[in-house]
């Protein structure tokens, strides 16, 4: 099984967390006045890397916490995993769709 | 001191087993405190630590989430200074003496319940079953003899024939 450490419950089976996407997306500050193209490509279109990713996570069956993880797409390394409430880019987590 | 309004069993006409027991009757509270409690509560002692518990007067006081607690008591009590949500009637609890529960959950749960990792007065919140996990909550009691298993009530009948299945 995958683990992932959550800063506050500490190393969990995967099952117990849920993706919830590219941590890196940022909704539109002002969404009226964004065309159709731009509104296409923040809610649908998103990057492949290969390496290190930013994503965001939700602890759903421990704290529910979200969580802000930084892990390597190819070797699945976690490099960083941090409560998104304490990440200066908190934010992201009510923007995501 | 407030009664709990008694409730029917969640396990209405199903068969009892010897390790698995319902506990009922619990008065279940959810604590919220993000910014810890302003003062000191009578009655209450929280846990400083994630996947602890702590108990004073009876009351056994879980943590499970930064700021959040389970409060848990055979008995309604009276708690003031802080806000309570009553989860009374939400959870289905079963009791199940320790070493075999560790060997049931082995079975379906993720969580490592090895004494070394999850001794007396520990308790983590994770899921039970594979495919759409049902959520639990296991409370190692501080004697070590029991571990305590929270349910959303909802779950108790199918949680409770899995525990079954999981104890053959
Ligand atoms: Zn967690």
């Amino acid at each position: 099984m995958i683990l992932l450490t959550c800063p506050h419950c500490g190393p969990r089976g995967i099952s117990e967390f849920t993706y919830r996407g590219d941590a890196t997306v940022a909704r539109p500050t002002a969404p009226e006045g964004v065309d159709d193209t731009s509104w296409v490509e923040y809610l649908h279109l998103r990057d492949n890397h290969k390496g290190p990713h930013d994503e965001l996570w939700h602890h759903v069956q421990g704290c529910r916490r979200w969580l802000r993880v930084r892990r390597d797409v190819v070797t699945h390394k976690v490099i960083s995993c941090c409560d998104l409430a304490g990440d200066p880019a908190g934010d992201v987590a009510e923007s995501n769709p | 001191m407030p009664d709990i309004p008694e409730r029917r069993s969640a396990l209405v006409g199903m068969e009892p087993h010897d390790l698995i027991r319902e506990r009922t009757g619990l008065w279940i509270q959810r604590l919220y405190a993000p910014n810890g409690l302003q003062e000191p509560v009578s009655g209450l002692d929280l846990p400083e630590q994630p996947n602890t518990a702590s108990h004073k007067g009876g009351v056994h006081a879980l943590w499970v989430a930064p700021g959040e607690y389970l409060l848990v008591s055979e008995e309604a009590q009276t708690i003031e200074g802080a806000a309570l949500s009553d989860l009374s009637h939400a959870r289905t609890v079963f009791r199940i003496d320790a070493e075999p529960a560790r060997a049931i959950l082995a079975k379906s749960c993720p969580l490592d319940l090895r004494l070394s990792n999850f001794p007396p007065g520990h308790c983590a919140q994770s899921g039970l079953g594979s495919l759409s996990p049902v959520p639990i909550l296991v409370h190692h009691l501080e004697s070590g003899s029991h571990m305590d298993i929270y349910v959303p009530r909802s779950y108790g009948q199918h949680v409770y024939a899995w525990l079954v299945d999981g104890a053959i």
